[in-house]
């Protein structure tokens, strides 16, 4: 910038009071040595929609252990019919078998 | 002398064989004392007129009242009434069945509450092969429930002398009819009992409610909604009726007073998790999700760890805002901490809160100010979800055991009967989330400070129950609650002993469950076969 009418090296800068200048200066700082508020700002909606994404994504994994879980309790009272059944109706006429001929003839005896 | 029963039975254009089954069901009732009093409702099929004239020439028991013009069921349902001459009248579909033993079982349990002024039973709906599928266990008597829906079905047994006094069916509920005879009679009755066995079978026709098709009978769903909000006003409950999600619900959204004071508790350890892929400290962000969902002053007493960093507290600060903050540095259980903090709230109710927590619903606190503000209220409990959506606690079931109810389903689950959407009665709530007045917690004696937090929400619920005081659940209000801190009840455990030995039988029959549902569980399975 030598030559440039409004660059003097022989004088020496004095602070500016124009805050506009001030955060020009500090955005070009930034710029040079990393994050921002801009950028910091940024992280944080990346941060959010992460949030979201692992919101959504757990959630769908739930949906998936809450339909496990209604499975499980259906699978459970139906062995729970199964063991009455047997017990109740299977071993009861097994322990009949060849006392009468209804019962043979359910389990294919003559 | 045995009590006589008048079945009324308003009937328009069932198709023959459904009427006779209706009619046979009656006819094939093992108690004697019974007459059943059938109104055709100009019905234009002219079998109707001849099944009912044969029916009431097979059996002398049975009226006929032929309608000159057809007048809907308020009318017919009337007409029915007019007749009757029991010392008890029941309802009846013309669709559906009565199971054999059905008024007999009325009979004793008229004879074990001689104060009872009105009967409901449980149901079961009969597909259209006539198998019984679907039972539906409902609660004992449940307000609040009967706020949200119509539990209580179609086969009811009214005291006639109820009936003469609160003057039968009012014209303009057509369709919901029913809903506003239960609500007008329930606020009359001196004592409504629940029958815990499926005495009548509710049919599938495809233009019955039943049915599940929701569009059948919108104008229904309107009249109940009239039904109920006049119900409110003759109750002195302030509030709003709207439809629910689930057509045939509806929400009551009471108005909180706005100079109610609130004071939040929260015990801490100032724990740090990781929630959704991002680390936080529970307490500070369960401050700041309370702050956004409410517009009203609160009060925050935190109760921590002593060795909880400064940093957290300032954080819990800073998240406050503008509400007031009291910090209380303590050591021991959760429910002692809460102890302390309610010592120290100055508020009129007091929110007891898990700190790992985050609230899903726009306006949290006032919901539940509003339901606690009833005399007859002890606890107020919302919703909690997992961090994964599926529903971590929708009250307790102290039935056998004591048990979150259905915990662990999925978000889209509404529960059997409506379970996980409609406000209602429970035994127990959890303290993760638990409003009451200030007054009901000294009165009650706080909490006891078992190391279990669990444990101590069960000796406070069962602490409320001993008081008459009701335990709410509400649907309205929702939270993450990112901790599983159920912990079954282990009676070879001291704290475990001491409870089991402290509550005995109340832990085993819980009266917003039902004996048909299959003890130790929080699920609703039902106890024998389908």
């Amino acid at each position: 910038m030598q030559g440039s009418p409004d660059y003097d090296p022989g004088v020496p800068n004095e602070p500016s009071l124009d805050i506009d200048v001030l955060r020009a200066e500090v955005a070009r700082l930034r710029d040079l040595v990393g994050p921002d508020e801009k950028s910091y700002v940024q992280l944080q909606i990346d941060l959010l929609a992460a949030r979201d994404a692992a919101i959504g994504a757990e959630a769908a994994l739930g949906t998936q252990r809450g339909y496990n879980a209604a499975l499980e309790a259906e699978v459970e009272r139906l062995q729970r019919d199964f063991r009455w059944f047997r017990d109740n109706v299977v071993l009861r006429l097994k322990r009949m078998r060849g006392r009468t001929s209804f019962v043979n003839a359910a389990f294919g005896r003559r | 002398m045995t009590r006589r029963y008048s079945i009324v039975t308003p009937v328009y254009d069932p198709p023959a064989d459904v009427l006779n089954e209706t009619i046979e069901s009656v006819r094939a009732q093992t108690y004697r004392n019974w007459e059943l009093v059938l109104v055709d409702d100009k019905s234009p099929s002219p079998h109707v007129r001849d099944v009912l004239r044969e029916a009431a020439a097979a059996d002398e028991r049975i009226t006929v009242v032929e309608r000159a013009d057809n007048g809907g069921i308020v009318a017919a349902s009337n007409d029915g009434l007019a007749v009757a001459s029991g010392d008890f009248v029941g309802l009846l579909d013309h669709d559906d069945l009565l199971t054999p033993e059905a008024l007999a079982m009325v009979e004793l349990y008229v004879d074990l509450h001689p104060d009872m002024d009105y009967c409901y039973s449980d149901e079961d709906l009969l597909d259209p092969d006539g198998n019984a599928v679907a039972p539906f266990y409902k609660p004992d008597w449940s307000p609040e429930r009967l706020r949200s829906q119509n539990y209580l079905g179609h086969f009811s047994v009214f005291r006639s002398e109820l009936l003469d006094r609160i003057g039968g069916f009012r014209p303009g509920f057509d369709g919901s009819q029913d809903y506003d005879i239960f609500l007008r009679a329930t606020e009359a009755a001196r004592e409504v009992v629940h029958i815990p066995y499926v005495l009548y079978h509710w049919r599938q026709l495809p233009t019955s409610v039943a049915s599940g098709d929701t569009s059948v009978k919108p104008y229904a769903y309107v009249a109940g909604r009239r039904a109920l909000q006049e119900h409110c006003r003759r109750v002195g409950i302030d509030a709003d009726v709207d439809m629910a999600e689930h057509l045939g619900n509806y929400h009551v959204r009471r108005r909180a007073r706005s100079d109610a004071t609130v004071s939040v508790i929260i015990p801490t350890s100032g724990a740090l998790g990781r929630v959704w892929g991002i680390e936080r400290r529970f307490v500070i962000d369960a401050v700041r999700s309370i702050v956004a969902s409410t517009s009203r002053d609160i009060e925050f007493v935190v109760v921590h760890d002593p060795s909880t960093p400064t940093a957290t507290l300032d954080a819990v600060r800073l998240a406050a805002g503008d509400s007031s903050v009291v910090m209380l540095a303590a050591a021991g259980s959760d429910a002692a901490k809460i102890n302390l903090g309610v010592v120290r709230a100055s508020g009129e109710f007091v929110l007891l809160l898990d700190d790992a927590v985050e609230v899903r619903t726009k306006e949290f606190l006032d919901p539940l100010v509003a339901l606690a503000d009833t005399p007859v209220v002890g606890a107020v409990g919302c919703k909690t979800w997992f961090a994964d959506g599926r529903v971590n606690d929708a009250g307790h079931v102290y039935h056998g055991s004591p048990n979150p109810i259905m915990s662990g389903r999925a978000s889209y689950e509404v529960g059997p009967g409506g379970l996980l959407v409609v406000q209602r009665e429970v035994s127990g709530l959890s303290s993760a989330s638990m409003l009451l007045r200030r007054d009901v917690f000294e009165e009650v004696g706080g909490m006891h400070p078992f190391r279990t937090r669990s444990y101590a929400d069960i000796d406070l619920s069962l602490k409320l129950r001993h008081h008459d005081l009701d335990r709410i659940w509400t649907a309205q209000v929702e939270l993450y609650h990112f901790v599983d801190r159920w912990t079954d009840v282990d009676s070879a455990t001291d704290e475990g002993r001491f409870l089991v030995e402290r509550w005995g039988s109340q832990l085993a029959f819980d009266p917003y469950s039902n004996p048909n549902l299959q003890p130790g569980r929080g699920d609703w399975i039902e106890a024998g076969l389908r």
